[in-house]
């Protein structure tokens, strides 16, 4: 293959990856508080700067597993809440740690708590005398944004089936079709595929699941 | 007063005003973390109304912003089929501690459309057929239904077979709002004229008009009382044996009763679609019973078995199903090219079998044939289906 190629060949790939083919990267770093992680080059929703202004408090749940030689050892959530004051026009971004707030700061632009978000440091995870003894250990980290609870999801299908009519009965024989080639009431395909998506992630396993998730892991050390 | 005592009515006094004070900063910061709903508005509604979102969420003004309240509300408004997403937020209100809630929806296309073209080689000649639907799901923003019908078909060879439809239907899902009644409310016009190869014909101009209330029993059982009028009918019919059978009531009163667990109208993949009618001529006391069965089953991830029954209760309907035999077994297939795209196409083919007249010796004539075709899903023309129908054998049969 000439070099022309090579490049229009690298070209194609960049151009045609998925958006999530860059995963999350995640440093590992080790300090008297324990192990903690940077997680840096996080997709972030593309809806996330009309969020974060919202007014509404902004969720985001990472779930971030030790990995000793690929087995899951340790397990740690964090959270991540960010709401704008309407009034005071500032984001006040907390995080969490198993319920315990480790950081909390406030921003006056949106940019500030993007540029934060795409570059968390999370200190303390794991406590130095509790990682295993290997010399091959690893971090990976799912980061959900918006998670929505199944319960709750299933809750409001369920108040949906029953407060709307399924589909038009005729009153008269026939009178909602003409045939098999023109018919009206043709469902839309698309229709609820933000909610299938996530019904989808509950189905395949997930503990907590939501709009928009990105993941990634650590090198070995 | 002692000097003594003056200092401690200071002491007091400061202690009141710091008191007061710190009252005041309480009620603000309480002020500032309780925020009150003052308005709810709408963002890209075209379609649909704000009243009907505002009903959906279940929020007022006056409530206190319960983030959790706001959530379920908006997972319900984009859980509805009126809706493709919803985002909200919160807007500052008139003064500090109020809020207006501010929902931004986007709506999915109300407009459907549906057209078919068809060809029908039968009795020894061609007839062409087009049919189509326009019908706006969404009337005025109001959730209410409106579709017209227009079905034309003209002989190129052969014996007659001309027809021309025109239905205007109304269809309110949600009556007074309630989500178990429905009406529905038509007119419908047709003018046919076929002739048969046995020497039957018919000739038939009539208009009807149909009210009808239906209830939803659980998610898919419905009974409707139906109440249709023929204003105008003119009506001739010729049959081999001389005996014209067939009465046609003026007007009537019907009972139906449908089951619907089909899951989708035009590309099922399981499921059933049945309706029954029982019917009386409130004028002439005749009783008439007619019913339409269709089932479909999946045979693979891309095939699709469908059986239907039908018999035509009223003549007004006789002329009007696309050349739809009453019995038919149809096999359809994905089309493997639109696999990967959102819209859907199928083939379809199978055999089918219809009654069409009497011999002059008063036994039943039946029709069989062959119905295939191809449907697409298009984004600008809507469902679009193409067929043809070749009719095979013709026997007849003793009652």
């Amino acid at each position: 293959m000439d070099r022309y190629a090579k490049k229009m060949a690298v070209m194609l790939l960049l151009v045609l990856r998925p958006p999530h083919a860059v995963a999350a990267r995640l440093t590992p770093w080790i300090a008297s508080t324990g192990l903690g992680v940077a997680i840096t080059q996080t997709t972030l929703p593309r809806t996330l700067r009309s969020d974060l202004s919202s007014g509404l408090t902004n969720r985001i749940v990472l779930e971030i597993v030790l990995l000793k030689d690929t087995a899951r050892v340790r397990q740690r959530a964090a959270e991540i809440t960010v709401k704008y004051d309407l009034w005071d026009e500032i984001y006040r971004m907390t995080v969490t740690l198993e319920g315990t707030i480790i950081t909390s700061q406030t921003y006056t632009r949106v940019e500030e708590v993007m540029g934060a978000l795409s570059s968390l440091r999370l200190p303390g995870l794991f406590a130095a005398g509790d990682l295993p003894d290997s010399a091959r250990l690893q971090l990976a980290v799912k980061i959900v944004f918006d998670p929505i609870e199944k319960a709750r999801l299933e809750e409001q299908r369920q108040w949906v089936q029953e407060n709307t009519s399924p589909a038009p009965p005729p009153a008269t024989p026939n009178v909602s079709e003409i045939g098999p080639g023109a018919q009206a009431a043709a469902p839309i395909p698309q229709q609820h595929s933000l909610f299938d998506r996530i019904f989808e992630q509950y189905a395949a396993g997930a503990t907590v699941a939501g709009t928009w998730q990105d993941s990634g892991s650590s090198f070995e050390f | 007063m002692s000097s003594r005592v003056r200092v401690r009515a200071v002491c007091l006094l400061l202690h009141v005003c710091l008191l007061a004070l710190g009252l005041v900063k309480l009620a603000g910061a309480q002020e500032a973390a309780t925020l009150v709903i003052q308005d709810i508005s709408c963002e890209g509604n075209f379609a649909t109304s704000c009243d009907f979102i505002r009903h959906q969420v279940d929020i007022r003004p006056g409530m206190v912003v319960d983030e959790s309240r706001i959530q379920d509300a908006r997972l319900r408004l984009g859980l509805l089929p009126n809706f493709t997403s919803v985002d909200v937020r919160l807007e500052k209100g008139s003064r500090r501690g109020l809020a207006i809630l501010v929902i931004h929806v986007t709506e999915p296309a109300f407009l459907d459309k549906g057209f078919a073209l068809g060809s029908a080689w039968r009795f020894g000649g061609l007839t062409e057929t087009l049919a189509a639907r326009v019908a706006d799901r969404n009337l005025f923003g109001t959730g209410k239904w409106l579709s017209l019908d227009v079905i034309g078909s003209m002989p190129v060879s052969g014996p007659t077979a001309r027809e021309s439809l025109v239905r205007l239907q109304y269809f309110d899902p949600h009556l007074f709002g309630s989500t178990r009644y429905v009406l529905s409310a038509g007119a419908t016009y047709v003018d046919a004229d076929y002739s048969y190869g046995n020497g039957d014909r018919y000739d038939i101009r009539l208009s009807a008009l149909n009210i009808g209330i239906g209830r939803w029993f659980g998610d898919s059982s419905f009974v409707t009382l139906a109440y249709s009028s023929l204003p105008s009918i003119s009506k001739f019919d010729l049959y081999q044996n001389g005996s014209a059978t067939t009465r046609t009531p003026r007007n009537t009163l019907q009972v139906v009763y449908g089951m619907r667990t089909e899951d989708d109208v035009n590309f099922p993949t399981h499921g059933w679609a049945t309706q029954f009618f029982f019917g009386r001529d409130v004028t002439g006391g005749l009783l008439f019973a007619a019913g339409d069965v269709r089932g479909t089953w999946t045979l693979s991830t891309d095939s699709f078995l469908t059986m239907q029954l039908r018999k035509e209760p009223l003549t007004e309907l006789r002329a009007s199903y696309l050349d739809e035999p009453n019995v038919s077994l149809t096999y359809s297939h994905s089309l493997s090219f639109m696999r990967d795209s959102s819209l859907r196409a199928r083939w379809f083919i199978g055999p089918g079998l219809a009654w069409y007249g009497f011999t002059a010796s008063g036994s039943r004539l039946y029709e069989g044939g062959v119905r295939g075709g191809v449907r697409f899903e298009t984004k600008s023309f809507g469902i679009v289906s193409f067929y043809a129908v070749v009719d095979a054998p013709h026997f007849a049969r003793r009652d």
